[in-house]
């Protein structure tokens, strides 16, 4: 047996620093090239000014992704009542995921079930690999992952990427939304809507200081506290 | 001749006893019929309605008391204790109501942006107009019903959304599913997006 116990020890070494590194260096490179290639970076921004809080969005999107009562992949939280009848007014925003280009659920999922898709920049779940471990849903710190009660995996918003995407329609809630407070769009296309939504409102995205670079931009409403 | 003269006095001095013993009558039973019928036992005084004060209105607005039933009808009893008079809603009729009807209270259907549907009224004539609902409907009832009454409290009138004359459990709002309920709001706000567009902002 020429292969010592020194050797064995050295070759397993060498053979999981170079996969380990290699793994890295392709994931690196693979992020930026979704910038830098010309790849697609979906996105979307939520006008708060112009959402009405009907709901039909949330809906939409059940019906779309046959997401069971009881989870949801998309919600518009309303504010408390503010000011004094007649003039009574609330605030909405969006709670769905924010698909992250430093996606935590990423990083934390042992299987590799949580992903970004490096064609279109969207986050999602491959549900035939995940365990139900739940580390992602602890991680996302925008909490907007559960358990899907049929598929028991972890389960979000993917911008609608295996139902409307693929039919070539834009995502369920966009294309139900009555008064177009969605866009949705490319960010890495200058000329894109979704950007010149962007250049033209004062718009920001939640808990930025965590270094999630999320996807979904928010026109914020001109009252009321900003909901970061 | 004489008999003539004869028979024309007594005829008359006869009208003249009928008429008077007639005006007894009438002057006599007047207070002692009030008694019998307004003598309560603990002797208190009871009101009766004489005559039906919306026997007018439903002459010609025929079935205008039944379709209220299901909204303004036995619910109200139970609130107020008594039966609600066309009236109430619909005042200001004035003696040309038949050849000019728009002087008198009308529930239409209206909103303070443009649509294409609805007529357009500002902020204070919407509230002039919902402030007959308001009055029993208040603010705090609607808005523990719903948030979508406060944020429409000035922009829309009541019969923009509900039918004041119809059976709230199988008609009107109240009786759509959460779906359609938000089919109503898609259907005027997209409207009003459209409109914008149109006038291209």
């Amino acid at each position: 047996m020429a292969c010592s116990r020194r050797n064995l020890l050295i070759g397993a070494g060498a053979v999981i620093f170079t996969t380990g590194v290699a793994k890295v260096a392709i994931a690196k490179k693979s992020l930026v090239a979704t910038l830098e290639d010309g790849g697609k970076r979906y996105g979307m921004v939520f006008d708060e000014t112009a959402c009405i809080g009907c709901t039909a969005c949330t809906d939409a999107c059940r019906e779309t992704n046959n997401v069971p009562e009881g989870v949801s992949r998309l919600k518009i939280e309303r504010s408390a009542p503010m000011g004094e009848y007649p003039d009574v007014d609330y605030t909405f925003t969006r709670v769905s995921c924010q698909h992250c280009d430093n996606a935590p659920c990423v990083t934390v999922c042992p299987t590799g079930a949580s992903y970004v898709d490096l064609k279109t920049g969207i986050v999602d779940v491959h549900g035939d690999k995940c365990v139900g471990c739940g580390y992602c849903l602890a991680a996302c710190p925008y909490q907007v992952r559960f358990f899907h009660p049929e598929t028991k995996s972890a389960d979000k918003c993917n911008f609608c990427r295996d139902t409307n995407l693929k039919a070539g329609k834009l995502p369920a809630c966009v294309e139900s939304c009555p008064t177009n407070a969605l866009t949705f769009g490319d960010l890495n296309d200058p000329t894109s809507e979704i950007n010149k939504v962007i250049a033209s409102n004062a718009v920001y995205r939640s808990k930025v200081e965590l270094g999630t670079e999320p996807k979904l931009y928010k026109v914020a409403d001109t009252k009321g506290e900003i909901k970061r | 001749m004489g008999n003539v003269k004869l028979a024309i006095r007594t005829t008359i001095s006869f009208l003249l006893f009928i008429c008077i013993y007639g005006f007894n009558f009438s002057v006599a039973a007047e207070p002692s019929d009030s008694q019998n019928l307004g003598a309560n036992t603990d002797g208190r005084h009871e009101v009766t309605f004489i005559r039906d004060s919306d026997y007018a209105c439903t002459q010609c607005h025929k079935d205008s008391k039944e379709t209220r039933q299901g909204t303004h009808g036995e619910k109200v009893v139970a609130e107020i204790g008594r039966d609600l008079k066309c009236v109430e809603c619909h005042n200001s009729i004035g003696p040309d109501h038949r050849e000019n009807p728009t002087q008198v209270t009308k529930f239409s259907a209206a909103q303070s942006q443009i649509g294409t549907h609805k007529i357009l009224l500002d902020f204070d004539a919407i509230l002039k107009a919902t402030g007959n609902c308001t009055e029993c409907h208040t603010s705090e009832r609607l808005q523990e019903k719903t948030w979508v009454h406060d944020v429409h409290a000035k922009k829309a009138t009541c019969s923009s959304c509900h039918m004041i004359h119809a059976d709230g459990e199988k008609e009107g709002m109240q009786a759509l599913e959460r779906k359609a309920q938000i089919a109503q709001c898609v259907d005027c706000h997209k409207d009003f997006n459209l409109k914008k567009e149109d006038k291209g902002e």
